[in-house]
């Protein structure tokens, strides 16, 4: 068994996060909170509540959260419980034209989660009381930010505010921070596996696996044509100097983002937003994959398609935008098996974490030095709590 | 019609929302012109909500009358 600590060393004499790290409830428990509630965490996109007063009740880490997109077309995220009794307000997706009515007593809630009437509170036929302050029975409002159209929630409300926590990858990709045009249709896949939420991100941040897992992939952009990127604490991945854009026989392409530097026209990169999001992009399109995670061995990877112009939703490019669906849904697809197959090698007593390969995991070793890090604080922070 | 508003109109027996809000409305009113103060301000209590719930400009108009009753603020 190694220590957790070891992890923190250098990528050449590091070994991984400890097998409790992937198989253990109570580590599971721990991390829920350390790494995914204290953090901003990716919960759905934006695409997914197009209209005013669109609403998606979803569960995060077991909350339950409502998502919704206001009159003033701004995305808020609240917590999916009445004031008053605790029931569930929204329980399927719906466009809310008033209020937010609770099912039971039928307290309304604005869509700025404002407390606006309260019938019968006071006895049959009076909405009031004085002991009922409607200002202070507001929804509990999460905190939420949308970048690439991801809604990202912090549960705990510790988390520095999300553009200075995440200044370095919004710098860095600040050619990309334009309208974004996708679908619920052929822009997205949703995959299931079998293994721990972090193994996926894992996976992701490297491409040493590249010639083994994905020889098609190999063949358009080889190991050799791939960088290491990474951000302590922050994000890791890797990059491609070597980006073919999709084309169709009679040689149409997808529309470019407007205003690209010129190393774009070449080059891709692929990064993990910790703690769950995996982001790609391209001179043509992004990628973006939320990662739910359903229990500590169950992940539901939600992925998404985005494109640079609206005519690329258009029936003219019906043909690339399903070939270009299909091309990464298989990629995901090629990796399940690995991923599953390392989630079952870590119930392998002697499992010490794994060393990693210095030149090539320097990526994954960084997202385990984030991990390591906030779970060690994390402990340390409750110790003296205790 | 969506969800709530097929679990509203289902639950009274009504065709549309609308349906709802206006008759709990009517209901209202009548009382209130029969000098049964509670009883009225019920019936505009339940109008008021779904109205409310369904963004009908209407809610504007009974919450005054229930403000003025001392029944909303």
């Amino acid at each position: 068994m190694n220590k957790l600590s070891t992890v923190l060393n250098r990528v050449g004499i590091a070994n991984g996060l400890p097998n409790d790290h992937y198989i253990s409830d109570t580590t599971y428990a721990e991390e829920e909170k350390f790494l995914l509630k204290d953090s901003w965490a990716g919960v759905c996109y934006g695409k997914e509540i197009p209209k005013k007063g669109d609403a998606k009740p979803t569960n995060f880490m077991g909350n339950p959260l409502l998502i919704i997109r206001d009159q003033g077309n701004k995305i808020r995220v609240f917590q999916n419980t009445c004031r008053h009794r605790g029931m569930i307000l929204i329980q399927e997706p719906s466009n809310i034209r008033g209020t937010i009515r609770c099912p039971y007593h039928s307290w309304c809630y604005s869509l700025d989660g404002a407390l606006k009437s309260t019938p019968h509170v006071g006895g049959a036929g009076f909405n009031i009381h004085p002991d009922i302050n409607r200002d202070e029975l507001g929804l509990f409002e999460i905190r939420s930010y949308i970048f690439m159209d991801i809604v990202f929630v912090n549960i705990s409300g510790k988390a520095k505010p999300f553009e200075f926590a995440n200044k370095n990858l919004i710098d860095r990709w600040s050619e990309f921070q334009k309208p974004f045009f996708s679908n619920n249709t052929d822009c997205s896949f949703n995959l299931s596996i079998n293994a721990n939420w972090k193994l996926a991100v894992e996976n992701f941040c490297e491409s040493y696996h590249l010639p083994w897992i994905h020889p098609e992939l190999n063949l358009v952009s080889k190991l050799a044509d791939h960088f290491n990127i990474q951000k302590k604490l922050q994000f890791s991945g890797q990059g491609s100097k070597k980006y073919n854009q999709l084309k169709s026989d009679n040689g149409q392409k997808f529309t470019d983002f407007f205003g690209l530097s010129s190393k774009w026209k070449t080059s891709s990169e692929y990064l993990a937003l910790y703690p769950n999001v995996l982001l790609g992009v391209h001179r043509d399109h992004v990628f973006s994959v939320i990662l739910q995670s359903k229990d500590k061995n169950l992940t539901l990877e939600h992925a998404s398609l985005s494109y640079a112009h609206p005519e690329c939703l258009t029936p003219k490019f019906e043909y690339l935008r399903q070939k270009n669906l299909s091309f990464w849904e298989t990629v995901f697809k090629e990796d399940i098996f690995v991923v599953e197959g390392m989630q079952k090698g870590r119930h392998g007593d002697r499992f010490d974490g794994g060393r990693f390969a210095p030149e090539m995991d320097s990526p994954t070793h960084c997202f385990h030095e984030w991990v390591a890090t906030k779970v060690i604080k994390g402990r340390q922070m409750q110790n003296e709590v205790e | 019609m969506k969800l709530n508003e097929i679990q509203l109109v289902e639950s009274h027996g009504y065709e549309s929302p609308n349906e709802v809000i206006r008759t709990y409305k009517c209901k209202g009113e009548t009382e209130l012109l029969n000098g049964r103060l509670n009883e009225g301000c019920i019936y505009l209590t339940h109008a008021y909500i779904f109205a409310l719930q369904n963004g009908d400009p209407v809610a504007n108009e009974i919450h005054k009358i229930l403000v003025r009753y001392g029944r909303e603020e």
